[in-house]
């Protein structure tokens, strides 16, 4: 059994040491579907999740995210950007957002002088 | 010489001083650990870790907006993409009649077009209602054909009536 118990404690201890648990996720979000290959920063992003239903959580350096509505998310997001200045701009929204929720944001972002961001997205295989 | 004294007995006899003269041999008592429970321990372990580790990452697209300043092209360099509320898609160039468009026909269309107007820009026009993994399709198709000049627009009247009024 010995040969087998080592196999066992050498996976155990891969599995253990690669293992990263997600950051606590905001809203269910599905993502949507791309072939971009682009990985998000693994740390140091400002994260902008939009649930399905377009409720807005700001959320700095994986932290709990804060509910944000559409009227306060300009001064939200010019605050974070204050607080985190580094960070990568991350946008993370459902795939069925409706489309005048997203424009809304994006238009809200370019007026605030937020026009590099990275939109999140699952990889699609085919 | 019955009886007998303490003195010649047998070689059980304590020593004077305390020890025992008998050696037991240095016997190898092999010590039989169970590892049962620990294996099952590991196993436990080790099946948790495979189930919960996430290999894929998530995708990012980038997209860099354009600043607020305002750039003519002329109509017939433009590429209009309309996304309707139903999510069906109609494509035109300039202002010719539209035409339906799947999201599979985007990259190749774009393709073509590109091949005969070098200078051509690609608008994107999106109902309000439709869903946003419709931006992202196309976005990625374009991506996909190395096509980089899009913008993204709400999809407003004129075009939005003429779009929804299409059967």
């Amino acid at each position: 059994m010995t040969p087998m118990v080592d196999v066992v404690f050498l996976l155990l201890i891969f599995f253990m040491t690669t293992t990263s648990f997600k950051p606590p996720e905001d809203v269910p979000i599905t993502l949507p579907e791309s072939h971009s290959e682009i990985k998000v920063p693994e740390s140091g992003y400002l994260m902008i999740s939009v649930s399905k239903d377009g409720r807005i959580f700001i959320s700095v350096n994986k932290e709990k995210g804060k509910e944000v509505h559409l009227e306060e998310f300009a001064a939200a997001l010019t605050d974070a950007r204050v607080r985190a200045p580094a960070a990568a701009v991350v946008l993370k929204a459902d795939r069925n957002v409706p489309y005048s929720i997203m424009a809304d944001i994006m238009d809200t972002m370019q007026a605030t002088n937020t026009t590099r961001f990275n939109l999140v997205t699952d990889l699609e295989t085919e | 010489m019955a009886g007998g004294g303490p003195v010649g007995g047998p070689k059980k006899r304590k020593h004077p001083e305390g020890e025992d003269f008998i050696r037991h041999p240095a016997s190898r008592v092999s010590i039989y650990i169970d590892m049962t429970p620990m294996v099952d321990v590991a196993m436990l372990l080790l099946i948790f870790f495979m189930v919960t580790t996430v290999f894929r990452n998530p995708q990012a697209m980038e997209l860099n907006l354009p600043p607020t300043d305002k750039v003519d092209v002329p109509e017939s360099n433009v590429l209009t993409l309309a996304v309707r509320d139903d999510g069906n898609m109609y494509q035109r160039v300039a202002r010719n009649p539209w035409q339906p468009i799947r999201i599979g026909e985007v990259r190749t269309t774009i393709e073509t077009l590109v091949a005969q107007r070098p200078q051509i820009i690609a608008l994107i026009k999106v109902s309000a209602a439709a869903p946003y993994h419709h931006v992202v399709d196309i976005m990625d198709e374009l991506n996909l054909a190395k096509f980089n000049r899009l913008s993204i627009l709400r999809l407003e009247n004129p075009d939005l009536l003429e779009v929804q009024g299409i059967p």
